[in-house]
């Protein structure tokens, strides 16, 4: 259990990562999100790139939706670098997480890739006492507009094994955005009370 | 609130009584030091507390939480690589006008300190020890966790978390 609720503020923090390969869209997410949520509920976006633009360590956005029956959740969104060198980075990104969205490339020859980055995605999960079995997480299909792309049934075959939400998505241009955010938010929300009711029935 | 890892749910929990016992020390550090801000962060950049300076009243510290953070993991992980027992146990980073300097409380928590490089590292780092031994018997308190807070993600909480994030996304897709 990595959440933290602050009771004297009735605040809940939540950590959601977009883990996926390299240029797979996850910083594309976090910006799409970034320019079209209401004002008054984010904060600065960071964002740490290399000269070449790409993340070389990760890219950061909270969001704070308000009061909700008496209560504050606040998410801090995160992508992790997706090039083969960063594992370790990707590590430390990963501490304390809550979700996950996996983001796929449905490019033709992205697959191997994909998995790959899953497997490495569960290695890291494995580590922190977590599998991708029983751990909040989702499915994006990203570059859905591309002419030489993977069916979803056959990305579905390849990684969804677990049978998790998955959204085809363009996230350059917005599209499966929003409905992949509003869906890992769902599966933590879920799991965390889950985590809670729990707990409750041991301590009584 | 353990500040060493626990696979129990309600270590998570931040009391009121705990927060205002930290907010308190926090408080004292920062008038001591004359601090710009002082923040409690867990190790994956969450604030449980922090405490500002006159001159950033009004300032939003999750990125600089968010970066802290990272950055202080990636020394735990680099201190790791060299054969370290340990963590690092301090992180400073030095600027020309202002510095930050960040030191575990338990494993899962630091405090970052930021202040302006008139004053002396040494005096950061001593009232920033004692600050850290005053907070852990604090966050390892096992106060009586509110009665409510098995229900806290109940149906209604998530019917309305949905509605306002359809609210809050300006182009729905």
């Amino acid at each position: 259990m990595f959440m933290f609720i602050n009771w004297a503020l009735k605040e809940i923090h939540l950590k959601i990562v977009y883990y996926g390969t390299a240029l797979s869209g996850k910083t594309e997410n976090l910006k799409y999100i970034y320019t079209h949520i209401d004002p008054a509920l984010k904060g600065d976006m960071v964002m740490l790139k290399t000269n070449e633009d790409r993340t070389i360590f990760f890219d950061f956005l909270q969001l704070e939706v308000g009061n909700i029956d008496g209560k504050k959740p606040k998410f801090n969104l995160y992508t992790v670098p997706g090039q083969v060198q960063y594992t370790l980075t990707r590590k430390v990104v990963l501490n304390g997480v809550d979700g996950i969205v996996f983001v796929a490339d449905s490019r033709r020859g992205m697959m191997d890739a994909n998995l790959e980055t899953l497997l490495d995605l569960e290695k890291h999960l494995i580590a922190g006492g977590k599998t991708l079995e029983n751990f909040p997480w989702v499915l994006q299909y990203n570059k859905r507009d591309l002419p030489e792309i993977e069916s979803v049934a056959e990305i579905e075959n390849k990684l969804n094994f677990f049978g998790v939400p998955a959204f085809e998505a363009v996230a350059l241009r917005g599209d499966g955005v929003f409905p992949t955010l509003k869906a890992v938010i769902k599966k933590v929300v879920g799991h965390v009370q889950a985590q809670l009711e729990g707990t409750q029935r041991m301590r009584a | 609130m353990n500040p060493e890892p626990s696979k129990n749910a309600f270590d998570a929990v931040l009391s009121k009584e705990q927060f205002d016992r930290i907010f308190s020390c926090l408080a004292d550090l920062a008038a001591k030091l004359r601090l710009m801000a002082v923040l409690l962060v867990d190790t994956s950049g969450r604030i449980l507390a922090q405490r500002m300076g006159e001159g950033w009243k009004n300032t939003r510290l999750e990125g600089l939480a968010a970066l802290s953070a990272g950055s202080f993991s990636a020394s735990n992980e680099i201190a790791r690589l060299l054969g370290e027992q340990g963590k690092f146990r301090m992180v400073l980073h030095e600027g020309q006008q202002r510095n930050i300097f960040m030191c575990s409380v338990g494993s899962r928590y630091f405090l970052a300190v930021v202040f302006e490089s008139g004053t002396a590292l040494g005096m950061i780092r001593l009232f920033t020890k004692k600050t850290v031994e005053e907070l852990v018997p604090i966050m390892t308190d096992d106060p009586s966790s509110p009665q409510d807070l098995g229900r806290m993600f109940d149906k209604k909480f998530e019917t309305l978390l949905g509605d306002e994030l359809d609210r809050a996304f300006i182009d729905k897709m």
